[in-house]
């Protein structure tokens, strides 16, 4: 029997990172119910993404459903959904698997998705503002027709990043709902780990932006990073706003 | 530096040589600018009467930089001038004690320069040139100070350290250190410890700092400035220092303090003696 494909496409500032290592910690129990479950560094690129899945179906039992999460299919950094449809077109034929499949969409309201992209950017080195680095506001509607209309895609779940608020585990169990797992599996030891991921505040922009245009290392960057994060990271989800 | 190798090193201290140290962050209430010591020692009381309670600490041993006050307020001339009501204040509080007082002194000029560069790294903004102006040069000898405190602790109880021994390594300064309080003979310092502490901003790093220290207001963006810059625009990653006071009024100053300043570790001096005005 071929198993389902459910591919999770969570946008790039909705905690994906998080989302996988938890999802890592919990492959053993995703094995013994059956669920192969891959996510980078599982693969680096789609040329590996085929070899990735195929190992880890091996290495669970009867399995029933292969859950790929791969968090930048839907739209690039730069919030940019040009090629998204051919993105999650090549991805699922990647896949190598027989059938339609569904797809998991993690959306945030559209300027919240378009002020944590540019902190995030600035995080990662970028001085330039908002918008010269960012494709503006995305449609996402436009993003989840153009996934639902690819002729491998069964159906589309959209899931909203702003369950986060109600901390990483329920934040977890809620997207383990697209393999019929939502309060099945032990979450116990994610709850010491896990938190969703840091992020600039926005009163941290001014003096990253300064100081990035002196940092000139990789090293330099990092440190930077984590000054920032120590003393001026967003504690609750209104810092991290910056658009009027 | 010496805070935070003894901090480093409070559990083989307290182990090895029944020394219990006092971390400088454990006095900044009790203390502030002294001003809190005199205006209420209760949480320092509390501190001496753990102490005694300690059947293993047969000292106490706690370094502070702030009890004297601040070095120069406006108005008011000489070095550290709220520094005799805040010994007196301690005085009072060690009665019973028998205290060992360490006063580590440098050269004015590197007093002023060092003190300076303080101030811009917690946040100042003032050119040097208009900083100094604020600064009674003919009053900075360490003479009132250093009477100030053998008068209250009595001589025999305060040493002074030169600061310019650092220049023979950190080690070998915490130690004359230890040894000038007479106490840890032979403390074994964790090789981990050792390196450069407490870098000072270069040259191009004191230009930043004062763009920056204008531009950012918020204690929290000024503490992730101060860390960065220390990091990477120290003395210990460009050797450039900043030129801050010229030769000229460097000559000057070692002029006026220079004979006095080495006469502080030449002999001990009576007490009549320090109360003499700089020559």
């Amino acid at each position: 029997m071929t198993p389902e494909l459910v591919l999770h496409a969570g946008l790039a500032p909705t905690d994906g990172p998080m989302l996988n290592r938890a999802l890592a910690r919990l492959r053993p129990q995703l094995r013994r119910r059956g669920v192969a479950c891959v996510m980078p560094p599982d693969f680096r690129n789609l040329a590996d993404l085929g070899a990735a899945v195929a190992a880890e179906r091996r290495a669970t039992r009867r399995c029933r459903t292969v859950f790929v999460s791969f968090p930048t299919v839907a739209l690039r950094r730069d919030l940019s959904a040009e090629g998204s449809p051919r993105r999650g077109a090549a991805t699922l034929a990647a896949i190598g698997l027989d059938g339609p499949a569904r797809i998991s969409l993690t959306v945030q309201r559209p300027d919240r998705l378009y002020e944590h992209a540019y902190l995030d950017l600035v995080a990662r080195g970028e001085t330039r503002p908002p918008a010269a680095v960012l494709c503006g506001v995305p449609d996402l509607a436009d993003v989840v027709d153009r996934i639902a209309a690819l002729p491998a895609v069964g159906a589309v779940t959209v899931r909203p990043w702003e369950l986060v608020g109600a901390g990483a585990v329920a934040y977890v169990d809620d997207l383990l709902a697209v393999v019929g797992l939502r309060g099945k599996l032990d979450l116990h030891r994610l709850a010491h780990r896990f938190s969703a991921g840091r992020r600039y505040s926005a009163a941290a922009l001014p003096v990253a932006t300064a100081l990035l245009t002196l940092a000139e290392t990789d090293e330099q960057r990092a440190d930077l990073r984590r000054l920032v994060l120590t003393h001026l990271r967003a504690d609750a989800d209104a810092d991290s706003r910056f658009l009027d | 530096m010496v805070q935070q190798c003894l901090r480093t090193h409070a559990r083989v201290l307290y182990r090895d040589h029944r020394v219990r140290y006092v971390p400088r962050p454990d006095l900044v209430p009790m203390f502030g600018w002294g001003e809190r010591l005199v205006a209420d020692p209760t949480a320092f009381r509390g501190l001496l009467a753990d102490f005694r309670a300690d059947r293993r600490a047969r000292v106490l041993l706690a370094s502070y930089d702030n009890l004297c006050g601040h070095p120069f307020l406006t108005g008011r001339p000489g070095l550290y001038p709220d520094a005799p009501a805040h010994l007196e204040a301690l005085h009072a509080e060690l009665a019973g004690l028998d205290p060992t007082i360490l006063l580590s002194v440098r050269p004015q000029h590197e007093l002023i320069e060092s003190y300076y560069l303080q101030h811009v790294n917690v946040g100042g903004s003032t050119p040097f040139g208009e900083w100094l102006r604020r600064i009674d040069l003919d009053a900075l000898s360490w003479l009132p100070l250093v009477s100030a405190l053998r008068s209250t602790f009595g001589p025999d109880a305060v040493r002074l350290i030169d600061f310019r021994r650092l220049r023979l390594g950190a080690e070998e300064f915490v130690r004359h250190v230890l040894d000038e309080a007479g106490i840890a003979p032979g403390l074994v310092i964790d090789r981990r410890w050792l390196g450069r502490h407490n870098p000072s901003l270069s040259a191009a790093g004191l230009e930043l700092a004062l763009a920056f220290n204008r531009r950012f207001r918020d204690p929290r963006e000024r503490a992730v400035v101060r860390s960065y810059l220390q990091r990477y625009f120290s003395n210990a990653v460009d050797p450039e220092r900043p030129t801050l006071l010229g030769a000229q009024l460097r000559a000057d100053l070692a002029d006026r303090y220079g004979a006095e300043y080495e006469a502080l570790f030449a002999a001990r001096l009576e007490p009549a003696t320090c109360e003499r005005e700089p020559a």
